[in-house]
């Protein structure tokens, strides 16, 4: 729960007003984002008592920020935690070796390989929707969005989009139990298990690397050297973490605006070609990641002493509702003109999965409005329950009339 | 009118080559090929640039017009 209530009265950390932010428990959808436009428009930087970190609201900043990795360093990214006792490649790395991951991971996730696999991602999500097609509801979270971004990402990567189900369990427990439940912990050992499995198989019979994800990495240099398969491991349970929980977050939200913002809606089904549009908006709305960053070294920053080692944490869901960056800032505008969001972060660590999610958003909202034009929401909307840490919405229960079908109807 | 790309601050986010695609396009990873360079717009794609400048989510790309040099 956000506590935003104790601007603790006066008290001040190094000149910045003290909050006591925990942005880790559930909240009713819509909740959250008041208390931090609350809190962005009362000030630009607070001191966060709840994990000992700074806190930052605006736009400019957080541009600043992610522009400047040598003071805001990937050490860690975890706000509450300057000493994470994982390393996440290629989040917590710096260049060099940074951006040699980066070009190596571009194997699979640069733009070109990501349309290649559009298709693929087509047939995926319309084989979730013919799943829920004829029920005449679902949840959409579980059914839909968490199901087809993960067959999608499985097939990018060169894995038996069979193990689907494993991976969404996985990432599931993980974050609901924040990484640190015991549920968690098991959780987070399987997902090891299976990579360690994985890699000892392509070691020993490797596969031809043009073709195998896991055989281009083994056979990838970073300084002139292989990979060492712990890095390897490192590089695989990013990519699980950041990759399958965002993309069905992002859906889900989107499908929750349309639902309960019936001309929008009208507006996607009649005019599909703004849907490029449509999705940076839903990013830009309702963005997912609070991450952090630690400071390498002594800076005062817009006027703060902030010191070497301390974390700062970057509220996106503020700062992209931040009015010097947009006009009418909480409105959501399908077209926004010139909407230059941060939803993917910036600077060199600029979400290596973006142009997959981007895709796989577009896939999403077109192939589930050529099938499902007209939906809406399955409970009072406040009932609907945001998940903290790396947003996301608990259940999604839409609804819409079963149209009855001829046989040899197919995909329009 | 010319468009520059600032090389330090362009992060390949793809926003301007998706918004101006008769103008700009990606190389390998995903950067503006012209990261890193001035180039002139051709006549008929001001606007288009304009657009591409106003939509980097980095506030990597300058405009050059000749009327404001």
């Amino acid at each position: 729960m956000i506590e935003n209530e104790e601007l603790s009265s006066g008290t001040t950390h190094r000149g910045c007003p003290v909050v006591h932010l925990n942005t880790s428990g559930d909240s009713p959808f819509g909740e959250r984002a008041a208390k931090l436009n609350a809190l962005r428009e009362a000030a630009p930087i607070y001191w966060n008592e709840h994990n000992q970190c700074w806190v930052l609201t605006r736009a400019q900043l957080l541009r600043e920020v992610f522009q400047n990795p040598t003071v805001f360093t990937n050490d860690s990214i975890s706000p509450g935690d300057p000493n994470p006792p994982y390393t996440w490649i290629p989040s917590n790395v710096g260049a060099p070796e940074h951006v040699q991951y980066r070009q190596i991971l571009n194997y699979a996730f640069g733009p070109a390989p990501v349309a290649r696999i559009e298709p693929k991602a087509r047939e995926y999500c319309r084989m979730a929707i013919d799943a829920v097609v004829d029920s005449g509801g679902c949840d959409f979270v579980a059914e839909v969005g968490g199901v087809f971004p993960t067959r999608v990402f499985l097939e990018l990567i060169d894995l038996p989009w069979e193990d689907a189900p494993l991976f969404v369990t996985w990432t599931e427990t993980i974050f609901n139990g924040f990484f640190s439940s015991p549920a968690a912990l098991r959780a987070t050992d399987e997902v090891k298990d299976y990579f360690v499995e994985l890699i000892a198989e392509r070691r020993a019979a490797p596969r031809d690397p043009e073709h195998d994800f896991t055989s281009h990495l083994l056979r990838s240099q970073v300084n002139g050297r292989p990979i060492p398969d712990e890095d390897v491991l490192n590089v695989f349970n990013q990519l699980v973490l950041a990759g399958l929980d965002t993309v069905k977050s992002a859906l889900s939200y989107s499908l929750l605006h349309l639902a309960i913002n019936q001309d929008d809606r009208q507006r996607i089904v009649a005019e599909p070609a703004i849907i490029p549009l449509a999705i940076e908006e839903m990013l830009r709305a309702y963005p997912l990641v609070m991450e952090g960053r630690k400071l390498g070294s002594d800076i005062e920053f817009h006027g703060v002493p902030m010191r070497k080692g301390e974390m700062v944490m970057l509220l996106l869901p503020a700062a992209m509702r931040d009015p010097e960056l947009f006009d009418r800032p909480d409105d959501i505008i399908l077209d926004r003109p010139r909407n230059n969001h941060l939803a993917f972060g910036g600077g060199p660590h600029r979400c290596l999965g973006s142009h997959l999610a981007r895709m796989e958003m577009a896939v999403g909202l077109d192939e589930w409005h050529r099938r499902i034009p007209e939906y809406e929401l399955g409970c009072p909307v406040e009932e609907i329950i945001e998940r903290g840490g790396q947003l996301s919405l608990r259940s999604l229960p839409l609804r819409w009339e079963v149209q009855p079908r001829r046989a040899a109807e197919q995909w329009p | 009118m010319k468009m520059s790309v600032d090389a330090d601050r362009c992060s390949g986010h793809g926003r301007c080559y998706a918004l101006a695609p008769a103008l700009l396009e990606s190389d390998g990873d995903g950067f503006v090929t012209i990261r890193g360079s001035m180039v002139d717009v051709p006549q008929g794609s001001e606007s288009a640039a304009r657009d591409a400048a106003a939509w980097c989510p980095e506030g990597a790309i300058n405009i050059l017009d000749r009327e404001d040099s």
